[in-house]
């Protein structure tokens, strides 16, 4: 009798489970839905930036930094930050550079030293003389 | 109207965290992410993870690019599951976590997040190793990003795994819809971010039996110790959403859902470079999930213009069910195969 109950139960949960799927389904998925749901966060949004400009205006009026403003800072030092850390890699690529440089540049040196000997050499010969 | 139910959902937010964790108990040390590591390098608010790989693993290093829409852990979420943990067995693995962005950051491009951001991980790889060149995994948006960084920067990439990525954004599935009608223009004119808040709810939205049916599920698996385990720490990630930059959002909005920009070859970087499809030369692996409701098959295509070389693996599963379900392992599996040879 209770196992009829509970089958009876897991049956209804089950068949609701599935109609409540499908029509929700359906409502998600409809063009319809989702562009008067768009509209209606549009009113909302507009209402909002229309609602922050006003603040702004009395936070103005009050001679008061209002949150646009600080968020305008806070950008502009993230922009520096930005500026800096390409900086730093220019930097760390010219300290690189400037470091792989002295061994390429020590056998053109080299070169020149040993060219330079021999007639070091000869000059050395002459003055003994 | 909005930014009000922001300030209060925040309050809310914090005064759910304050309960929580008088309540949770064992849930409140769930940890974000499971791997150790360490971060090596950060930038504003992105930062460059080192995984601890054991004694001796070498070979080009991986760095995993994922999603800016939410936490990077998914990927990291329990060791059973850990994709992390199994890349870092085999190579030197790194990710780029975008940290918790804010309106301070809600003026950067999109561009700034899949080409600076990302080069300046690959050049701290780069000096740590002395290579030329990196492997990239991009998971979700992340995926993409990837790709518009293989496009840019071909000489960079070694091997590109794009684990459920939409590139073509043409008939994208729900999400498309959705952008299609979203207001973007006044979303524009009065927010200076994404809300993570309405992004996640967005997601539930979408998939309205959702909550019902893992309620369920919760109660015919609880007694399961191991489903609780990944049950609990699914809800931790779930639980920390993050906010999408606006300036960036407004840009994935027109220049990839609306007018499919990258698939055509003309999404531009806000310093004027073409991202050309055709230019790329990484080996590429496409791992997508054949249930996938947020990036549908078709839309992880590349464009025809791409002639670099392509692999495709299938795996039965969702969007998230890729990255911790049971055939998870099949998907992490090919693509250490991919990156191993």
């Amino acid at each position: 009798m209770f196992t009829m109950g509970e089958d009876i139960m897991k049956q209804w949960a089950e068949n609701w489970e599935k109609l409540m799927g499908d029509h929700l389904e359906k409502l998600v998925h409809n063009e319809k839905f989702i562009s008067e749901m768009s509209k209606s966060i549009a009113a909302t949004m507009t209402g909002k930036a229309f609602y922050s400009k006003a603040l702004d205006e009395q936070m103005a009026a009050m001679n008061l930094p209002s949150r646009t403003e600080i968020v305008k800072i806070l950008q502009k030092l993230t922009d520096i930050e930005e500026r800096l850390i390409d900086l730093t890699e220019r930097f760390e690529d010219y300290v690189d550079a400037q470091q792989a440089k002295p061994a390429v540049k020590a056998a053109p040196a080299a070169e020149k030293q040993e060219a330079a000997a021999p007639a070091r050499d000869a000059k050395a010969r002459k003055q003994k003389k | 109207m909005i930014g009000n139910m922001d300030t209060l959902v925040q309050h809310l937010d914090a005064i759910t965290e304050h309960v929580m964790r008088k309540t949770a108990g064992e849930l409140d040390t769930y940890p974000r992410g499971v791997t150790p590591r360490e971060e090596v390098y950060t930038a504003g608010n992105v930062s460059l993870l080192r995984f601890k790989s054991p004694e001796g693993v070498t070979g080009t290093p991986l760095l995993i690019i994922p999603s800016l829409i939410n936490r990077w852990y998914i990927l990291d979420v329990t060791e059973e599951t850990s994709f992390i943990r199994e890349f870092a067995q085999q190579r030197p693995t790194y990710l780029i976590d975008w940290g918790y962005p804010d309106e301070e950051v809600g003026h950067l491009p999109l561009s700034h997040y899949y080409h600076r951001s990302i080069k300046r991980a690959i050049r701290q790889i780069c000096r740590e190793h002395g290579i030329k060149s990196v492997d990239l995994l991009g998971y979700c948006i992340g995926g993409t990003m990837a790709y518009a960084f293989s496009c840019l920067e071909p000489d960079l990439v070694d091997h590109l795994v794009l684990l459920t990525a939409p590139i073509d954004f043409k008939d994208a599935g729900i999400f498309a819809t959705y952008a299609e009608h979203f207001p973007i223009e006044e979303f524009s004119a009065s927010m200076g971010k994404m809300p993570g808040w309405l992004l996640a709810f967005s997601f539930q939205f979408v998939q309205p039996m959702g909550v019902y049916q893992k309620a369920k599920m919760f109660h015919d698996k609880f007694e399961s110790k191991s489903f609780i385990k990944l049950y609990n720490a699914m809800e931790r990630w779930i639980a920390d959403p993050v906010s999408f930059p606006a300036k960036a959002y407004y840009e994935l909005i027109t220049d990839l859902y609306k007018k499919n920009l990258l698939a055509q070859g003309r999404l531009m970087t806000a310093e004027g470079r073409q991202v050309d499809p055709s230019a790329r030369r990484a080996k590429t692996l496409i791992l997508n999930a054949g249930k996938d409701h947020i990036a549908p098959l078709h839309t992880t295509a590349l464009p025809a213009s791409d002639k670099a070389p392509v692999s495709e693996v299938t795996i039965p599963s969702g969007h998230i069910g890729i990255t911790t379900g049971r055939n998870s392992k099949d998907a992490c599996r090919s693509a250490i195969d991919f990156l191993m040879n």
